[in-house]
Parts: structure tokens; sequence; C-alpha cells
């Protein structure tokens, strides 16, 4: 068994990579600009691990690839940057890609093709928990948002149509070795109890975050397992699982959590609930629990090892 | 003022192209295939405040062109394949590419707004109306096109968002509901095939293809198309939009006995079979709401179904084949 990961080498892509190869499955990864070989499996590429550089929104790359390396599945991760691209371009990134992988998939007949999804599908709803199920409205606050919505919406309808597997992987908020944007609170804490700074809590980032605000936040290893788990189960009930936490992880719980591996980490955040607050603000994961999906880390055992990551000297 | 109308020789572009006629606005209309010109336009053509242009307009360039040589300042999108085409890729790329294609036509060609069509097949799964423009809706659907148009809204409302903010143009789009009346070509609708076999003195096509014999309780959303017509050009040519998504119907329903009952008023002895009471797929208050719509632009159908069934088979007594 093989399968083809798109976005292969990117912070959810090389974990997943991983968790792929250690359940004895190989796999091709593929990267666009930015290449990696972060220690924990670099020493795979070339092996049961391998990479090719691709251009996943042209329609015939990824049947190409799926064809020369006869992968039975595919996993699609790619993505855009955030803001890198025009809004038309965006456009055609996004939906030419998720095309791409729909007919490559389809004609080359492979096993079961999943597509990241996002959390992000949820941002206009009041309090949780968020199950999949959930009706949405056709307005959205970002393109990550939008682009979901539209991936899902059109994906689901391919598979009804065409009797293709297909599965979507609504993905928490997720934080750990190799996160770039440091848009998450979990990274920006980490990263600044290991250089001992202040952390960036400016405007951009969303100001001076409040103990009690929570939301799903998940562990890129765990999240790694879980879409490994829904990839590869024999059968599937429903199109689209939750994979995150199952449970809120509040700002105040992240910090103790620092402050325990770094006490003497500069980390003052609000008291009490922000604005923004929504109860129960975390993922149903009962349908990817069905499977066998269980987070492994707490947020304080998360937080640990990936301090200790940061502290051997990776600097992501 | 002018006007790019895609789709312009379709069912309802054509009244849309009479409507912004009627207005005074000089009109650009695209067609894909087939030359349909209506005398009710001719005189338009002749002075030159119509023009048709045969374009496929997924061609990208193709409408960005259309757009500039004629100087237009807004586009009206009606354009649609009427059929899923067979292959499903190709299928939801050509249906998708559409809006790529009309952002950068309206980006490039200076347009202030792009008027576009959705329907009240988005609300299909909702177990029971009246539908409301913001009601949330499941992210997957068998049908086809609830799925596209899904998909569009939700894309486009991002396009939407981020041109609105750069000051470029709008993007409005409007749910439009069940239509009827003259040129309506594949009759699936009720009140096309009982005013049809009604006028030619025939039986009216109740197949199980069709349907079946309908159930005299059942409802739909049905709005004349002079009235749809009316209604997109009063969206696309207000000048401030309060939203950028508006439902486009009667805001009621007709039962299938209000229809039979019109048609048997326009054409006395006409017959045609009911069941009672309702079907199984019968939902309560099955309309769009339409007070965004009446309430910010005035605009209201101005025939009811009695008036548009005897409109409808007043042209086809006239000699109109549809």
């Amino acid at each position: 068994m093989s399968v083809l990961i798109t976005g292969g080498m990117g912070f959810i892509g090389l974990h997943t990579a991983r968790a792929f190869v250690d359940a004895g499955e190989d796999c091709v990864i593929t990267y666009y600009q930015t290449w990696r070989e972060p220690s924990f499996i670099k020493d795979e590429y070339g092996k049961h691990v391998i990479v090719e550089k691709a251009d996943v929104s042209d329609p015939n790359v990824v049947k190409q690839l799926a064809a020369k390396h006869k992968v039975d599945s595919i996993l699609h991760l790619a993505v855009p940057g955030v803001a890198a691209l025009s809004a038309v371009e965006d456009y055609h990134v996004n939906m030419d890609g998720l095309i791409g992988v729909l007919e490559a998939s389809r004609e080359l007949g492979v096993r079961r093709l999943s597509i990241a999804s996002s959390v992000a599908v949820y941002a206009s709803l009041g309090d949780g928990p968020l199950r999949e199920d959930a009706l949405l409205p056709v307005t959205s606050g970002n393109p990550t948002e939008t682009f979901k919505k539209a991936w899902e919406v059109l994906g689901t309808h391919y598979a009804d149509r065409t009797k293709l597997d297909v599965a979507f992987l609504r993905i928490a908020g997720i934080w750990g070795p190799l996160y770039h944007s440091m848009m998450n609170l979990p990274s920006r804490l980490a990263h600044a109890a290991v250089k001992n700074a202040e952390p960036d809590f400016s405007p951009g980032k969303g100001g001076v975050p409040f103990a009690e605000d929570a939301q799903d936040l998940c562990y890129v290893k765990d999240t790694a397992q879980g879409i490994r788990i829904v990839h590869q189960a024999p059968t599937l009930e429903h199109r689209v699982y939750n994979i995150g936490q199952g449970a809120p992880t509040s700002v105040g719980q992240l910090v103790a959590a620092v402050k325990k591996v770094k006490p003497s980490a500069k980390l003052e955040v609000n008291p009490g609930k922000g604005p923004r607050n929504k109860k129960n603000n975390y993922m149903d994961i009962s349908r990817a629990a069905a499977l066998g999906y269980k987070p492994a880390f707490t947020p304080e055992a998360a937080i640990a090892d990936y301090i200790a990551w940061l502290e051997a000297g990776n600097e992501k | 003022m002018s006007v790019l109308i895609t789709g312009g020789m379709g069912f309802i572009g054509l009244h849309t192209v009479k409507s912004f006629v009627d207005a005074g606005e000089r009109v650009v209309a695209t067609y894909r295939e087939t030359w349909r010109p209506q005398p009710f336009l001719a005189d338009a053509l002749a002075s030159g405040q119509l023009v048709y242009e045969q374009a496929d307009i997924g061609v990208p360039g193709v409408l960005v062109g259309l757009a500039r040589k004629h100087g237009v300042d807004g586009l009206v999108h009606l354009a649609i394949h009427g059929r899923a085409l067979p292959d499903p890729g190709e299928d939801l790329r050509i249906n998708m590419d559409k809006l790529a294609v009309l952002l950068d036509a309206a980006r490039h060609a200076g347009v202030r707004r792009i008027t576009t069509a959705s329907s009240s097949a988005i609300y299909f799964d909702a177990p029971a109306g009246p539908f409301l423009e913001d009601q949330p809706i499941s992210l997957s659907t068998r049908l086809q096109p609830a799925a596209f148009k899904r998909a569009w809204e939700i894309l486009s409302h991002n396009y939407a968002d981020n041109y609105a903010a750069s000051g470029d143009f709008e993007l409005v789009t409007l749910r439009i509901s069940g239509v009827y009346g003259p040129l309506y070509r594949s009759l699936f609708n009720l009140p096309s095939r009982l005013v049809h076999a009604a006028v030619k003195g025939e039986a009216p096509d109740i197949s199980p293809q069709r349907g079946g014999v309908p159930f005299a309780g059942d409802t739909a959303d049905l709005t004349y198309v002079g009235d749809v017509a009316e209604g997109i050009r009063t969206v696309h040519t207000a000048r401030v939009l309060a939203h950028r998504l508006y439902n486009l119907g009667t805001g009621a329903v007709t039962t299938n006995a209000q229809i039979l009952a019109a048609v048997q008023a326009a054409v006395p002895d006409f017959e045609a079979p009911l069941q009672e009471g309702t079907g199984p797929r019968y939902r309560a208050d099955a309309f769009m709401d339409t007070a965004r719509l009446t309430g910010e632009l005035g605009w209201r159908p101005r025939r009811n179904s009695s008036e548009g069934i005897a409109a409808y088979a007043d042209w086809l007594r006239a000699g109109n084949p549809f």
C-alpha cells in the first residue's frame, strides 16, 4: 500500500507521512516551493518516503504522479499560502487543485481520496460542540472558510455522482514542530518561552488573549494519527470527519503548561473571558473516535514535547 | 448606462433583455449556439439599442473582450449549461470557472456591478419554509444544481467581499424561484405543461418521468417570467444595494389546484387529473421570503398565477410554439 500526499512536505504533511510510514504504508509527498527535511523523517526520503516537486493545481500532475508511483490512495493536503495570491489566482489554485485530485482519483480508481477541510467552516456558529452535520451559511469570513466549504460541497457531490470514496477531514487548530505561520497561540507561547522573550500579542495576531477563552487545538502528532486512521479505515460511514482534540483548550491552560516547563516565561494574559468567547468551542470527534482515533497528547504533554523539540535546536 | 447580459437567448435571458430594452438601456447580449430572434426585440435590434454577440464566454478572454468592446458598466450573468455534462470533472470545471471569467471581465473592463442568477434549488433540502436568504445550508447534496449553486454562492461571497473592499465592483446574487411563461422550453414545471396542453387541446403530460399525476395540495413558488425579468433589472439597476443576496419569487406558494383552476379560467373545458391531498415530498410553506427585495427595492410580481397563466395562454394562442 502507498499513498500520494499532496502538500506532504508541509507542516501537517510531514507529520502525516511519518504516521503512515510508522503504520507500514509508503508515501509519495509533494512540495511546490519549500524543501523541508526535519530530523524525524529525513532518513526515510528515497526509501519509504518519495519526494516529488509538483504544482498540483495543474490538473494532469496529480494523475501522472499517482500513476507513476502506483499509489492506491490520495490524500490532498496542499493549499496555497494564506494571502500569497490574488483573489482570482487563489480561485484557480484552490479549485483547479480540487478538480485535479478528484479527476485523478476517479480515473485511476484509487481506494480513497481524503481531503483536508478545516474547523474554519464552523467559524460562523455560536456555542459548540461543533458537529459534522451542522448547517452552515453560504457567507464566510475569510478565504480558508470559503474554499473549504466550496470544496466540501463540490467534492461530496462528485463522490455521490461517481461513487468515488471521498472523505473530508475538518482539521482543528494545529500546532507543534514545523508550524511556521505563528498564527495560533500555543506555537507563539512555546516559541516565546524558549527564546525567553515576550510572545507576540500584537493586534494582527488577535491581541492579548483572555485566560478563559478556549478552542479546539490539536497537537500535530495527534492530528497526523487522526488523518491516517480515517484515511486507512476499510470503510467509512460518513463523508466528513472532525479531526481535533475533541475538547476545548483554554488560554489559561496553555499558559500554565508553558510555565510548568519554563517557570520564568513572561506570559501575561487577560483574566476572564474575551468578547468573542464561545461555550463548548470544540469539535465533536465521535465519528473519528469510532474508527479508533484518540488524541494521545494532553495540552501539558504536548507543550512539553514541543518545547523540548525547540530547545533541541530546531528553528520551528 | 449599458449592460452585458450572458445567456441572452435563453428563456429568462430573452425576457431580461426585453426588460432592459423597454427601460431604455443599451444592451449587449451573448448567446452560445442558437439564434432565436423574437419579434418583441426586433425594433431594438434594428436601432442598435440591442446587439447580440455569439460567444462561448467560458473561453478565457472572450467576456472581457466583449465588455471592453462595448464599454458596458454592468454584467448580468444568466448563462448556464442546461444539463449536467456527462463528464463529472468537466461539468464541475465548466460551471465553476465561469465565476473566475466574470471576475476577470469585471476587473479588467471597469464593470461596476455583476448580477448573477442562483436558484431556489439552494433550499431544496430544508424541511419547511419560508426560506430566508441568511439561513444556513448543508454542505453536502446529491442534487447537481443545488451543489453548483451552493459552491458558486460560497465562492462569490468571498469575491464580493474582496472586490467590494477594494471598491472595484460589487457582485450580487439572486435566488430565483421556479419560473414559467412564454419561451419556456423544457416544459418541466406544471403550469407550462398544462397551458401547452390546454391551448393545443391535448391531454397533459403527467407521465411518471414528469412526476406522475400531481397532488392537488402540492405547492411550488412559481413566478411569471416577465416579473422575474423585471426583478433582475430592478436589482441590477438599483443605485445602492444593502445586501449581496436576494430571493426573487412570489413570496407565496401556488397549489397545483390553483394552477389547474387558472388554466381552466384561461381555456374553459380543459381537464387534467389531480390526486387528492399532498404528495410524499410536500413541505409546509415551501416558498422564499421576499421581504428583503420587496422592502428594500419595492419590487413585487405584477401578475398572480391567474394573470400569469392567462398571459401565457394568450402568447401560445397567438401561434408561438413555446
